[in-house]
């Protein structure tokens, strides 16, 4: 399976207002380019789980619904 | 969250270096017409970027210039797009936004037709488009928001544009002055006029203007001024076209993109509309080297945060492919009128 990682980032980016720097503190929390994260990329649940927590934090925010995911960071489907 | 003072202090490198490429491209642009100072300045982030091994240094700060930089710098850039310059068509001659309206369209229709069937990323299909049809890496620039393209779609698109405008300047000059000025046109009006409908960047028709009879530059560059004023409505088509075709997208993030892309293309368009019809517009000058860095450093942050290797690719070789043919229609097209339609293409007045 792959795309959780992107579809994760693109929320963030629909998010923001200041889209590139959002996406830029997330991989500096991270400690990787998030940006560079495509629809090939292989999903990681312990990647994923951190995503979501620095992005709820960067985004102010107590819940985020990316489709796919639950907020633990696990798949729905 | 990162606090104000940290996020100051992790954005300081990156906002420093992109200013500091800006600077250098100003300058070295000043030298000579033919250097723009845009290109520059995505040419020497891509090279500086390529130089850091760890690019997280630079995260933060390219992206705080990519997000507040690029839409000041596009409202400054509305202070260039006067719409008073269609009122030059009245005194150059009534067929010219005519003939402006068909060369935007043909050369922005062949690069992208050619560049779907060479199955270039649309992105980087819409911005070469764009900047081959209009006014070079100004007019990439203005798109890449409004397409959310990413950092190697805007440098193979700028790469595209850079090529082409050098080998149509050289064929311009070497081969068509003769052309234009020995065989078919006496007084060098139509190869004005040609040099301005063709040459894809302001500075290559002032260089292009050395070889004109005296005064015909201005004719060349009036031209070109009234080509320019069509980013305005070719930005909002190439905002629609990136949102074409894309199935697997969260309509969330669609919308989001589109917001966005409006957003850009308001701003640009409320700028051109504020400088050209206010007394804002004495102050454009004073603001032409202020856009200029500002608009610099943007592209530079690009240029920092391109991943190089995705660039040299065959696809970048086939968009300028693409980029170079769209040139060679729309030449082939004002060769035509010329020949076939001679009295077409008639000059009121000579500058």
């Amino acid at each position: 399976m792959s795309g959780k990682l992107k579809a994760i980032v693109d929320v963030v980016k629909a998010r923001s207002v200041f889209k590139n720097l959002a996406v830029a503190l997330l991989s500096y929390k991270i400690g990787q380019d998030v940006d560079s994260f495509t629809d090939l990329t292989p999903d990681d649940p312990d990647l994923e789980a951190k995503l979501i927590e620095e992005a709820k934090k960067i985004l102010k925010t107590d819940t985020l619904s990316v489709s796919g995911i639950s907020q633990g960071g696990e798949a729905n489907d | 969250m990162i606090k104000n003072s940290s996020l100051f202090r992790l954005a300081l490198p990156g906002v420093l270096i992109a200013l500091g490429i800006s600077f250098i491209s100003y300058f070295l642009s000043g030298l000579h017409k033919f250097l723009d100072s845009f290109a520059l300045a995505i040419i020497l982030g891509v090279l500086v970027g390529s130089c850091f091994p760890r690019k997280n240094s630079l995260w933060i700060g390219t992206a705080l210039c990519k997000d507040i930089l690029l839409p000041l710098g596009l409202l400054m850039y509305g202070t260039e797009v006067n719409f008073e310059k269609l009122s030059l068509c009245c005194v150059i001659g009534s067929n010219i936004l005519f003939l402006c309206i068909v060369d935007v369209a043909i050369c922005f229709l062949a690069v992208y037709f050619i560049n779907k069937i060479f199955r270039i990323n649309n992105k980087t299909n819409l911005l070469t488009a764009c900047g081959s049809a209009i006014c070079g890496i100004a007019a990439v620039a203005v798109g890449s928001p409004m397409v959310d393209a990413e950092e190697e779609d805007v440098t193979r698109a700028v790469i595209a544009v850079l090529v082409v405008g050098a080998l149509s300047f050289f064929c311009t000059t070497v081969f068509f002055s003769k052309f234009f000025t020995a065989d078919i046109d006496i007084y060098g009006e139509k190869f004005a006029v040609f040099c301005g409908m063709t040459l894809n960047q302001e500075g290559l028709v002032e260089t292009a203007g050395k070889f004109m009879e005296k005064g015909l530059d201005t004719l060349a560059l009036n031209v070109k001024h009234i080509r320019s004023i069509f980013i305005v409505p070719l930005g909002f088509v190439i905002l629609l076209l990136s949102q074409l075709g894309k199935k697997n997208i969260n309509s969330e993030v669609r919308l989001s993109v589109i917001k966005y892309g409006f957003t850009i293309g308001f701003l640009f368009f409320g700028a051109a509309l504020l400088f050209t019809f206010t007394p804002l517009g004495n102050y454009s000058d004073a603001i032409r080297p202020m856009y200029k860095l500002i608009f610099g450093a943007a592209l530079a942050a690009v240029g920092l945060t391109c991943d190089i290797r995705k660039v040299f690719k065959k696809e970048t070789l086939l968009n300028t492919l693409s980029a170079f043919i769209g040139w060679a229609i729309i030449v082939a097209v004002f060769i035509g009128l010329v020949f076939f339609s001679p009295g077409y293409i008639t000059i009121n007045q000579i500058f």
